[in-house]
């Protein structure tokens, strides 16, 4: 497992092929070896409590435990986490998902596109916009 | 479709709510019904009626019974009046007979004739002394002159009068000249008496040698005036006058004369005589004298009891009116107390549902009214309750309803969040892995294997593909429409733009007419021209150059749009067929595509109220045709 200190994205996913594809996905641009996965939104959480924070999550909706929606609910009731950027990483492309994940006030929504060109394409895009060119609140 | 069930019954009660207001005050919109009499109540009108029906009976009949009193009061008056007056008129007749005979008789025993021819001492004397006999033998002769032919008064015995007057001299004359028998002469007023004259002519051959007067005084004739009262009774007044009605008496004193026109009136005629009171009274002419003997009657005397009788008829009359009046209020209230129940109870039962009832103690038409009222009230009550019975279970069957619905929407949204989710990440994992495959182990891989991995690459976003339109396929049956007006020229413009760059490279030529606005969900519009335009574009790619029209024509006034195409067609036999899900018309491997577009575009038209369909040849092109209603009948 990563270290903390070297950790910047949490990939909250509870399938591991998804995990597999995000990071072979992730280290098109050399991002995969800073990512620490969480296997549901429990896991998440306590990890964010716990330990320092990432640069961005990356959070799935249907997760096992806590689901991706009460997971960004409770960081973002969280007064030393609720700063923190998250982008929805999801199958679902249901409008109520898009709505409410704004409304709780997620920072971006991708959908997971099916084909696998696509999706590297955009997972490994977002990654490189989230640590390297977004300037986040702890910097 | 829950929605419109809710908001239906919603309307259905505020529809209700203004009828239920009006209905619980009937009494404001009676009162603009008719006006006046029609607005009087019931316990006004019967007697009202009554009191004018008795009146007009009442009064007509008193009116008709008075007439005959009077009638008959007068004719028994009239004959009365006329038997005495006839009576007395005979005897002044008789009297007057005698007293021509006398005067006439004088010539012969004054031997006058002689005398006027040959007037000698002795002859003289005989005259003189017959003339004083005569004056003497009746007390009323004042005087008895001899005058010779031109009226000179020749001898004189008696009272000593004036010179008569010119008209006396001619009546003399006038009477002298038609008969042989002395004549009775009209009165006359001298000093305080009242006088008449009885002249005769002396004749010799015809001719007329002078003239025999006597001058009489009428003196009050008490036997006659007792007759008069025997008859006709004390209240009766006898007069007596000339006819020319110049001087008038009462046998003892002159009076005032009755006016000339009842003078000429042979029945009963009715006057006053100077100041005196109305009289009624008859005139019957004296035999061979100018004179008329009058008797009067006191009118109101006669007419007493046809007064009284009208006095007492009206006074009746009254009394029986009120009895009817008060009779007609007395059952008209009868009548109207239990209706005014019955009226109050049927407003109670409008008003606020109450179950009112009459008391009912009679058992005549009213009492009968007011039965079946109670029995009406009854049944409405019973049918109120059946209703709120029926409207209640229809309420529970609605909720019941409404709850599955609701149940199943939950569960199909729950479906197709599964799916949107579920189905997608293994599917993205057998591409990504395969994927993998190629691109960490491509070297180890047969030609044979390689293939085999690009049919999964392939079938796999096809599969994606499929699980997208299938998603918003399902979720155009559940989202609620948002209707607005949609400019469908710049609609389908804008489609036509975004479409040419995608694919910049065709030969395409798309045509937009100037279309009219529809009425509609402008996402889900464009996306009905997405899916056509794309369908044109698709099937039109084997063409060398693709023509594509957007336009309207008008069927019935409705604008009817199309989109068509010069593209391969199809055969109409499977027209049925063309807007069904996953249904094809063209193999897969000529044309792609998952077979929903044209199953979205149908769904997308219905849920607008309006309609889709196509006509086509093979190798002729397509056009599609839909319309779009302003009023949706939604379903």
């Amino acid at each position: 497992m990563t270290r903390p200190a070297e950790v910047e994205i949490l990939l909250v996913e509870d399938s591991p092929e998804d995990v597999a594809l995000t990071l072979r996905a992730l280290s098109r641009h050399n991002l995969a070896n800073r990512v620490h996965v969480a296997r549901d939104g429990a896991e998440a959480l306590t990890y964010l409590r716990d330990m320092a924070q990432p640069k961005v999550m990356l959070l799935d909706l249907k997760l096992p435990k806590v689901g991706g929606l009460d997971v960004l609910t409770q960081v973002r009731a969280d007064p030393r986490l609720r700063m923190l950027p998250v982008v929805v990483l999801t199958s679902s492309r249901e409008e109520p998902d898009i709505a409410r994940a704004y409304e709780l006030g997620v920072n971006s929504y991708i959908v997971k596109p099916v084909d696998f060109e696509q999706f590297v394409t955009a997972v490994s895009e977002a990654g490189l916009y989230w640590l390297l060119i977004n300037q986040g609140p702890h910097s | 479709m829950n929605g419109a069930t809710v908001s239906e019954t919603a309307r259905a009660e505020q529809a209700s709510a203004p009828e239920r207001a009006t209905a619980a005050s009937p009494a404001s919109r009676r009162a603009s019904i008719g006006s006046g009499w029609s607005r009087l109540s019931i316990a006004t009108k019967l007697p009202l009626i009554l009191a004018i029906l008795l009146s007009v009976v009442f009064g007509g009949m008193t009116a008709a019974v008075y007439q005959q009193v009077k009638a008959s009061v007068l004719a028994v008056a009239s004959e009365r009046l006329a038997r005495a007056g006839q009576q007395m008129a005979d005897l002044l007749a008789t009297s007057m007979r005698q007293r021509t005979t006398l005067v006439n008789g004088l010539i012969e025993r004054s031997n006058a004739a002689a005398y006027l021819q040959t007037p000698s001492p002795e002859l003289q004397d005989q005259v003189v002394r017959a003339l004083a006999r005569q004056v003497g033998a009746a007390s009323q002769s004042a005087a008895v002159e001899l005058w010779t032919a031109d009226r000179r008064v020749l001898h004189a015995s008696g009272f000593q009068f004036p010179p008569m007057a010119e008209n006396h001299s001619l009546a003399i004359a006038v009477a002298a000249s038609q008969s042989k028998t002395a004549v009775v002469l009209p009165y006359r007023r001298v000093a305080n008496d009242l006088m008449y004259s009885v002249a005769t002519a002396v004749r010799r051959d015809e001719r007329v040698i002078g003239y025999l007067v006597e001058r009489r005084k009428l003196t009050s004739a008490a036997p006659t005036v007792a007759l008069l009262t025997g008859l006709i009774g004390s209240d009766a007044k006898l007069l007596l006058g000339n006819a020319a009605g110049d001087v008038w008496t009462d046998l003892s004193v002159s009076v005032p004369a009755p006016p000339l026109s009842a003078l000429a009136t042979t029945g009963l005629a009715q006057y006053r005589r100077g100041d005196g009171p109305a009289v009624l009274a008859r005139f019957v002419p004296v035999a061979d004298t100018p004179w008329l003997v009058a008797v009067e009657f006191p009118r109101d005397t006669v007419m007493g009891p046809a007064q009284r009788f009208l006095i007492v008829a009206l006074g009746l009359s009254a009394l029986l009116t009120a009895g009817g009046v008060l009779t007609g209020w007395r059952l008209s209230r009868r009548i109207t107390i239990p209706l005014r129940q019955v009226t109050e109870a049927a407003e109670a039962i409008a008003a606020d549902r109450s179950a009112a009832r009459i008391e009912v103690r009679r058992a005549d038409e009213v009492g009968r009214l007011a039965q079946s009222f109670n029995s009406m009230a009854a049944q409405v009550e019973d049918s109120r309750r059946r209703l709120e019975g029926l409207v209640e279970e229809l309420e529970g069957r609605v909720t019941h309803r409404t709850a599955a619905l609701e149940a199943a929407n939950r569960e199909l949204e729950a479906f197709s969040y599964s799916v949107s989710h579920d189905l997608r990440a293994p599917l993205r994992a057998v591409d990504g892995f395969a994927r993998i495959l190629v691109e960490d182990h491509g070297r180890e891989l047969t030609p044979e294997a390689r293939k085999c991995l690009d049919v999964i690459t392939d079938r796999t976003r096809h599969m994606g593909n499929l699980i997208d339109d299938l998603l918003r396929f399902s979720r155009l049956g559940r989202q609620p429409l948002t209707r607005g007006s949609i400019d469908m020229t710049a609609l389908a413009t804008t489609v036509a733009e975004d479409l040419r760059r995608a694919d910049p490279e065709r030969a395409v030529d798309i045509t937009v007419d100037p279309l009219p606005p529809a009425q509609g969900e402008r996402s889900l519009i464009k996306q009905v021209l997405v899916n056509l335009m794309q369908n044109a574009l698709k099937f039109t790619r084997s063409r060398p150059q693709a023509h594509i029209v957007v336009g309207c024509r008008h069927d019935a006034g409705d604008p009817v749009y199309f989109v068509r195409d010069n593209g391969v067609g199809f055969d109409m036999t499977y027209a049925d067929k063309l807007f069904g899900v996953f249904q094809r018309l063209h193999r897969a491997e000529d044309f792609e595509g998952t077979g929903v577009g044209l199953a979205i575009v149908q769904r997308i038209i219905n849920r607008h109220g309006g309609r889709v369909w196509a006509e086509a040849a093979i190798d002729q092109g397509a056009t599609f045709f839909f319309t779009l209603p302003e009023k949706a009948e939604q379903s």
